[in-house]
């Protein structure tokens, strides 16, 4: 019986990191795109500065979510036992 | 028809069988939290589930080139010990299905050919070192990864969207889950129905009718595809309840989380070349998520019968799977002995479950609550 510890151990990691990145990211865009839509988050005049800022913010979080969710197809097709 | 054709048929049929319960036993894997949030009415759920699956089984490029993935000595199978291992796999994923519990249809197909293997071939032929490797193993640690991730992940989703307004925050989510729910379908589809391929076309390869390091037939990827995917699209609504309903009520952020971490954790783990079970990543995936959420009330008592199958799945379906490999090695007649025993018990669960039938329309009662609206609707 040989069990690669090394390995389980790489997986148990990079599942852990990659899972709180992607869940981080994808909810710094909601808060972004939530920021962008709500005209008077702050009150002050600051806001149409902020509201351009924010949206590029959001699209890139969504963007990256995207990216490695497509990664996954990739790697779903390309997958072989 | 001569012996040998009647047993590769039966095979093939029992394979397609399998096949189909491995479906609707997995549906919840990936729709039971997009149904339990309403991110997806259940029936489009089913649906979207169903035709990734099918979309999942053409994509795989490679099917598997030993049955068991050398859990057992394959040089020692013969087809009567694939035949009842798949009658062991199918009579528990049934009888958990009635229970509503998620156990794991790879482990059920495992322990029916350990079971029929270790009867009909010997213990020697058994590899318990492989059954610990692969199986027991991963079994302990793919849904503690699991659980420990979406717990973290959830926990962070909330503190970071805590200021924003809730509304549309869950319909973010909530698309977002769609998204992470499907790829879990898609790599299902890849998965399992690959399994079901490699059986049928190894069967066929020692019945002599493929030669040796075939590929599948078409109408092998074709029926297997569409097994999966009917399967799926049936939808095991008892499972659904309790992965959406049962174990924990699940919001829209943590239904997300959950996904997504169960997405991770199977793509990760099988492009490293590492087994482990979906529905076991999945059912740890949702109790994190569960824990992630301050307040949140985990029914412990589910989640412990959940645990128990999973337990048993190995030596229940070896049991089965032994018990059919000993009646089908006395000739014809125990061959047909133990198919129709199993058809019967199959016929006996599928009438008990119409006794308390959970469908699209109260999949997202909790269990219990259901009874009593039903109460009230007698009332009223």
């Amino acid at each position: 019986m040989h069990i690669d510890w090394h390995g389980l151990v790489v997986v148990c990691v990079v599942s852990l990191a990659l899972v709180t990145l992607l869940v981080v990211v994808f909810s710094l865009g909601i808060v972004a795109l939530a920021r962008s839509q709500g005209p008077r988050m702050n009150g002050t005049g600051r806001s149409s500065a902020v509201q351009p800022l924010a949206r590029a913010t959001a699209f890139l979080c969504f963007a990256l979510c995207a990216a490695l969710g497509g990664y996954g197809i990739h790697l779903i097709v390309s997958h072989s036992p | 028809m001569d012996g040998v054709s009647l047993l590769l048929v039966a095979v093939i049929v029992t394979a397609l069988a399998f096949d189909f319960t491995n479906g609707f036993h997995d549906t919840a894997n990936s729709m039971a939290t997009s149904i339990a949030t309403g991110a997806l009415a259940p029936r489009v759920a089913v649906v979207i589930a169903g035709v990734l699956n099918l979309a999942g089984a053409f994509l795989s490029t490679t099917v598997a080139k030993t049955i068991s993935g050398g859990i057992v000595n394959d040089t020692k199978v013969s087809l009567t010990m694939i035949f009842a291992g798949l009658l062991g796999a199918i009579l528990w994923n049934m009888l958990t299905w009635l229970a509503g519990l998620p156990s794991s249809s790879s482990h059920a197909l495992f322990g029916g050919l350990i079971g029929a293997v270790w009867v009909g071939a010997g213990t020697s032929a058994v590899r318990f070192g492989q059954v610990v490797e692969k199986i027991v193993l991963p079994a302990v640690i793919s849904p503690a990864v699991a659980c420990v991730a979406a717990l973290l992940a959830t926990y962070l989703a909330y503190v970071i969207t805590r200021r924003a307004p809730r509304g549309s925050v869950n319909r973010a989510y909530r698309t977002g889950q769609i998204g992470s729910a499907s790829l879990v379908a898609l790599a299902h589809g890849t998965n399992d129905a690959q399994k079901t391929m490699g059986v049928i076309t190894l069967a066929l390869i020692s019945a002599g009718v493929l030669g040796q390091g075939a590929d599948p037939p078409w109408w092998v990827i074709l029926s297997a595809g569409l097994a999966i995917s009917l399967g799926t699209y049936a939808g095991g609504w008892r499972i659904i309840r309790t992965m959406g309903k049962g174990l924990t009520d699940i919001e829209s952020p943590q239904g997300f989380t959950a996904e997504t971490t169960a997405t991770t954790v199977i793509l990760t783990s099988s492009h490293m070349g590492f087994p482990l079970s979906t529905t076991q990543v999945c059912a740890g995936g949702i109790l994190g998520a569960g824990l992630g959420r301050k307040l949140a009330e985990i029914r412990w008592g589910i989640a412990g019968r959940i645990a128990v199958s999973w337990v048993l799945t190995l030596p229940a379906a070896a049991a089965v799977g032994g018990t059919s490999a000993w009646l089908a090695g006395h000739g014809t007649a125990g061959l047909v002995l133990a198919a129709g025993g199993a058809l019967a018990a199959v016929g006996g669960m599928y009438a008990l479950s119409r006794r308390h039938p959970v469908d699209a329309k109260n999949v997202n009662e909790v269990p219990g609550e259901a009874q009593q609206d039903q109460t009230d609707d007698l009332m009223a």
